[in-house]
């Protein structure tokens, strides 16, 4: 299914999110600020992909759409309702609709219980009305969709492969025939082969029934291969938003383009000939950002302007948006992925 | 003469009422200068095989075989000997840089030790060859983090840091176990850049060992592809990504994600990767394989020689597979 324009499913309104970390009984805590002001909206039956390093608050954001973490200030608005307005056992009716994959897949499963135990949870948690045989009967067809054999129904997840047990997390998150779900790093503690099996079911999956996927992932090539759109968050801020297409061809912000860069290729010639552009420094603490673009320090771009005034996000055509002063100039200058 | 000969390296490890085989059989060479890749998945034994070279494998392991370094054998050597074979010949980078330096003790002085351990050196000189090593790794401000604690460092500061220490005696060869699994894609792109930069600079061998096809392209000359603890295909880097001769090796680059394209599928390999106490029968892959046939169920192909350029493969098949591929 291929995205629907104007329909929105989910709608972000200037989230932010701040954990105070250390402090003491004398100390006062710092504050991490590791979402600020985040909007955006995700159109029914289309993939976003959430791009960033560690520390860039892209687990965090997945966390706060679900409610699992509060945000601290603005809106998040399911079909219209804002969900932080909802009490709890409102909620929880949500949750049905709204469901979560975790990235390892085998710490996020229950080792005493059976794989036809952890995939009936949310059924009796969030689907009381049904009756012990028609869970049973629901089970075992999500067994089968995300291809397990049924007859592993009384098995427990120690008895599983890595792969296995992340279709195991799929199907407990598919059974309460959810619209959303998030998938948050659900291949990155896979191998290879196993990971793409894994892409390969989720794209499956996502046409059978219907989904919209919040793709969560450091590796870029993964989260390209899933999404029709992709964020790209640095340091808790939105710094681009784009189609797939867009951004891999044509990126605007120089971060964006910087990861890009920095993205190894499984091609010996083309990454001989590459000329990588590598970023130097590493991302700045979260507790005590630069001043201006949090980007700044590690921009080639980098004005006086940068430091002083945080850059606003703003339209770049085609649905496009872009944080960054200088993006128009950077715009005209050769792509750096040109030498790719 | 090669660098490093491996000859029928083969790893096993004592387990309560059993013993497991992690390594069977491997050879490869190296030459000066070179780099290799190790590639494999996990339980693939390309961990493993690297420990071994140095004597790093866990007290209940055992290894047998031949491994010479520049023509003497150095498996099974005793614990001094070794000592002197690893930093000084051999140096060894590890997979998490958090972990691989002594939190108690500043940057400078666990850099010093190898200078004087193993060199000689008074400390004085040691200094100033450790702060000389920072900064070929490339850390701004070397007299600085050679005052600091490991705590004081970030990420890749602290695998630089990993890198400068292994570099430390000029070793000839220098293993780096998944040196950037655990960091930032940006700051991974910069420690491959620094590895590239510094085994040309000091003329240093370098066996990679990774599950990411990128970091092999990016980085390696030749490349050993490993699976359940055998050696599936060896040779050049291009000859194996552009014409892949194993199931194995072409399903990997199958399975790998392009950043540049959006494909529909990727063409996965089906099942997973087996168990290493119940291996299947002959080829270990061929319950994955496509392409396999009577043979492969019944006879473990050996690694053998073809064309020109060192290449080996471990497979019955022989005709070309992208064509069968495609029929199939």
């Amino acid at each position: 299914m291929s995205p629907t324009p104007g329909n929105a499913l989910l709608r972000i309104d200037n989230l932010s999110k701040t954990f105070s970390v250390g402090g003491g009984l004398f100390r006062k805590p710092l504050k991490l600020k590791a979402l600020q002001d985040i909007s955006f909206t995700i159109e029914r039956g289309e993939t976003l992909g959430i791009v960033g390093e560690s520390g860039c608050g892209k687990s965090t954001l997945g966390r706060c759409i679900l409610q699992l973490l509060r945000p601290d200030e603005g809106r998040v608005l399911w079909l219209g309702d804002n969900l932080l307005d909802l009490d709890p056992e409102e909620m929880r009716k949500k949750r049905r609709d709204l469901q979560i994959i975790f990235q390892d897949p085998q710490a996020s499963l229950n080792p005493r219980m059976t794989v036809g135990e952890i995939v009936a949870d949310p059924l009796k948690a969030l689907m009381p009305e049904l009756s012990a045989n028609q869970r049973r009967q629901r089970v075992m067809e999500m067994m089968e969709a995300v291809g397990l054999q049924p007859e592993m129904i009384n098995r427990y997840p120690h008895e599983f492969s890595g792969g296995q047990a992340q279709r195991i997390g799929i199907a407990r998150a598919l059974i309460t025939e959810p619209k959303l779900i998030v998938c948050d790093e659900p291949v990155s503690a896979l191998d290879v082969s196993i990971q793409a099996q894994i892409l390969n079911l989720l794209s499956e999956l996502k046409d059978q029934f219907g989904l919209t996927l919040v793709f969560i992932s450091h590796n870029l090539s993964v989260v390209r291969h899933v999404s029709d759109r992709i964020l790209v968050l640095y340091l808790g801020r939105m710094v681009e938003l784009a189609s797939g297409d867009d951004l891999y061809q044509d990126a605007k912000h120089p971060y964006t383009r910087a990861l890009l860069t920095a993205v190894p290729i499984a091609d010996p010639k083309r990454a001989r000939l590459r000329n990588i552009d590598a970023l130097t420094g590493e991302i700045p603490s979260p507790i005590n950002p630069p001043s201006g673009c949090a980007f700044r320090t590690r921009c080639r771009y980098a004005i006086s302007l940068c430091a002083e005034k945080r850059p606003p996000l703003e339209p770049a055509g085609d649905g496009r948006l872009v944080a960054c002063h200088r993006w128009r100039e950077i715009d005209d200058t050769p792509a750096m992925l040109e030498a790719v | 003469m090669a660098l490093l000969d491996v000859k029928d390296l083969s790893i096993g490890f004592h387990m309560p009422g059993r013993d497991v085989q992690v390594v069977d059989k491997v050879s490869f060479s190296l030459d000066e200068r070179q780099t290799m890749a190790i590639v494999g998945e996990s339980g693939s034994g390309k961990t493993q095989t690297a420990f071994s070279l140095i004597g790093l494998l866990a007290g209940n392991g055992y290894a047998s075989g031949s491994v010479k370094f520049e023509g003497n054998e150095i498996l099974g050597l005793d614990e001094s000997k070794l000592n002197k074979v690893r930093a000084e010949q051999i140096a060894m980078i590890f997979q998490d840089p958090m972990t691989s330096l002594n939190p108690y003790i500043r940057v400078g002085e666990q850099l010093v030790e190898v200078l004087k351990l193993h060199k000689g050196m008074q400390y004085a000189a040691a200094e100033a060859e450790s702060i000389r090593m920072l900064d070929a790794v490339k850390l701004p401000d070397a007299r600085n983090i050679f005052s600091r604690y490991p705590h004081e460092c970030s990420g890749g500061m602290r695998q630089r840091i990993m890198i400068a220490m292994a570099l430390l005696c000029r070793p000839k060869l220098l293993i780096a176990d998944e040196p950037t699994t655990a960091l930032d894609v940006t700051v991974q792109a910069q420690m491959l850049e620094l590895f590239k930069s510094l085994t040309a600079e000091f003329g240093t061998a370098l066996i990679i060992i990774t599950h990411d096809l990128g970091v092999v392209a990016g980085l390696a000359d030749r490349m050993l592809v490993m699976y359940a603890g055998r050696a599936v295909e060896t040779g050049a880097v291009d000859e194996l990504f552009y014409d892949p001769r194993h199931p194995y090796t072409l399903g990997l680059l199958n399975s790998t994600p392009h950043v540049e394209v959006r494909a529909n599928r990727l063409n996965s390999i089906t099942g997973s990767p087996p168990n290493l106490e119940h291996l299947p029968s002959g080829c270990a892959f061929h319950p994955r394989c496509a392409f396999r046939f009577e043979r492969c169920f019944a006879e473990v192909p050996a690694l053998v020689g073809f064309g020109d350029g060192g290449r080996k493969k471990a497979c019955h098949y022989t005709s070309p597979l992208v064509a069968e591929e495609n029929a199939a």
